[in-house]
């Protein structure tokens, strides 16, 4: 009797909603509110919801896979542009970065464990947490990607490979700004959007207002590639390429993610994830750690392949 | 069955009220196991900035910098994730998706290399 007034009214009145109106158990004795019609139990639904989240991060996987393929292809053909292109950039922020990522992914474990204990308050807490970790990691980003663009290291924005000379980072630093920003009004637009042009004279007037440490350093090992080689600059600009796109499309999930997890925050906050409703939470748990798992492949193949050389030591 | 499920749901219900129920979840995490993984992927964060101040010979850089990488996402994925405490069928959407990636990978590059496509390592000039 029960299922035939279950399969009776499935059809007429779908949406979980529909159900709050009616309390009346003896004909809604299907489960809990967030227990959806098309499912026989919690467990259930709870195995298909996470699978969903599993497929779609199954494809995902292979979006990435597609450009760490690429990747891989290209370093295996121009290692040593590779290798110039690693040293550009900015190790201590790509470990800042890395390690938050991995605390936000602890985080969001939290916020998981505590949407299934149903303590809200602990719920928001730790999704805050995320949230402003995730915040970091975009403001990191933003940072480092400043400084490509004042280095001319931005294929197509601010490709400008005659600056590279005279602004090659220090050991594991970033740029120097202003001597950058002359420099680079100065090359113009001749310079977007192609990466290569003639061998450009390695000394320019703009480029003698000097850090003198951070010059000899970069002259060192600038030394050791031939960055005035137009097919070198070719080939330092298809990393670029996979540098942007990699990172910029992880980024992009990184925005998508704050924005679910903003929006969780304050459903959160109202309760919706602590009456047993906690699957939401884990899925987007999941898809956060997915983000996560991706910058952790990202990291050591874009920044650690000239090494680590903290103390200013051998190439 | 719809009569087990009514007083299955009639108990849930109950039990909804009093105290949190985790018989339609498999498993909660103890929050040391957390940290525990947490600390874990801290040492192999250092472990990669480590590995990355040598020069090994031949491929050995990029190996054992891939296996580091791999254990921090097998943790993050067993553990945070929750796979670990998941049905087999959960394990296999998981495997699948690095199923599909390793015949992307392997198939593509023998299809380069079988074509002489790819010089020796470190040349910059075809």
């Amino acid at each position: 009797m029960v299922s035939d007034t279950h399969s009776g009214s499935v059809a007429l009145e779908h949406p979980t909603t529909a159900h709050t109106d009616d309390h009346n158990l003896s004909d809604h004795d299907h489960g809990p509110p967030h227990l959806h019609h098309h499912f026989d139990d919690m467990e259930q639904q709870r195995e298909s919801t996470s699978l969903g989240m599993w497929s779609f991060l199954v494809t995902e996987v292979m979006m990435f896979g597609g450009l760490f393929f690429a990747y891989s292809l290209y370093r295996w053909n121009f290692h040593e542009a590779y290798m110039y292109g690693s040293s550009r950039l900015n190790i201590v922020l790509g470990t800042g970065n890395t390690f938050v990522l991995l605390f936000s992914s602890l985080t969001m474990a939290m916020a998981v464990h505590s949407a299934q204990l149903r303590h809200r308050k602990a719920l928001v807490g730790w999704l805050i947490a995320t949230l402003i970790l995730g915040g970091a990691f975009i403001g990191i980003k933003a940072k480092e990607w400043t400084d490509d663009y004042h280095e001319g290291l931005i294929p197509a924005v601010s490709w400008d490979p005659a600056l590279w000379a005279h602004h090659g980072a220090p050991a594991g630093g970033a740029a120097h700004g202003d001597a950058s920003h002359a420099a680079t009004a100065q090359n113009g637009a001749a310079h977007v959007g192609e990466g290569v042009g003639e061998n450009r004279p390695q000394a320019s007037p703009s480029s003698q207002s000097g850090h003198p440490a951070g010059v000899d350093s970069s002259d060192a090992r600038n030394s050791k590639f031939p960055i005035a080689d137009s097919t070198f600059q070719r080939q330092v600009m298809m990393y670029f390429v996979l540098y942007f796109c990699m990172t910029g499309l992880h980024a992009i999930h990184m925005v998508i993610g704050l924005g679910i997890v903003g929006w969780f925050t304050y459903m959160g906050h109202r309760g919706a994830f602590t009456s047993g409703n906690d699957q939401p939470v884990e899925i987007v748990g999941l898809y956060w750690h997915f983000v996560d798992i991706v910058w952790v492949f990202l990291f050591p193949l874009l920044y650690l392949i000239h090494g680590f050389h903290p103390f200013g030591g051998g190439h | 069955m719809a009569e087990h499920t009514a007083q299955h749901s009639h108990a849930a219900i109950d039990h909804h009220d009093t105290h949190h129920d985790t018989h339609d979840d498999t498993h909660i995490i103890p929050v040391s196991l957390y940290l525990k993984i947490f600390a874990w992927l801290m040492f192999l964060l250092i472990l990669t900035l480590g590995v990355a101040m040598f020069d090994l010979p031949g491929p050995l850089n990029i190996i054992v910098a891939m296996t580091v990488a791999i254990v921090k996402a097998v943790l993050i994925i067993l553990y945070f994730m929750h796979v670990r405490f998941s049905s087999r069928l959960t394990w296999l959407f998981a495997g699948a998706g690095f199923a599909w990636l390793l015949i992307m990978f392997s198939l593509t590059f023998s299809d380069y290399m079988s074509r002489g496509w790819l010089p020796n390592p470190g040349n910059i000039v075809r």
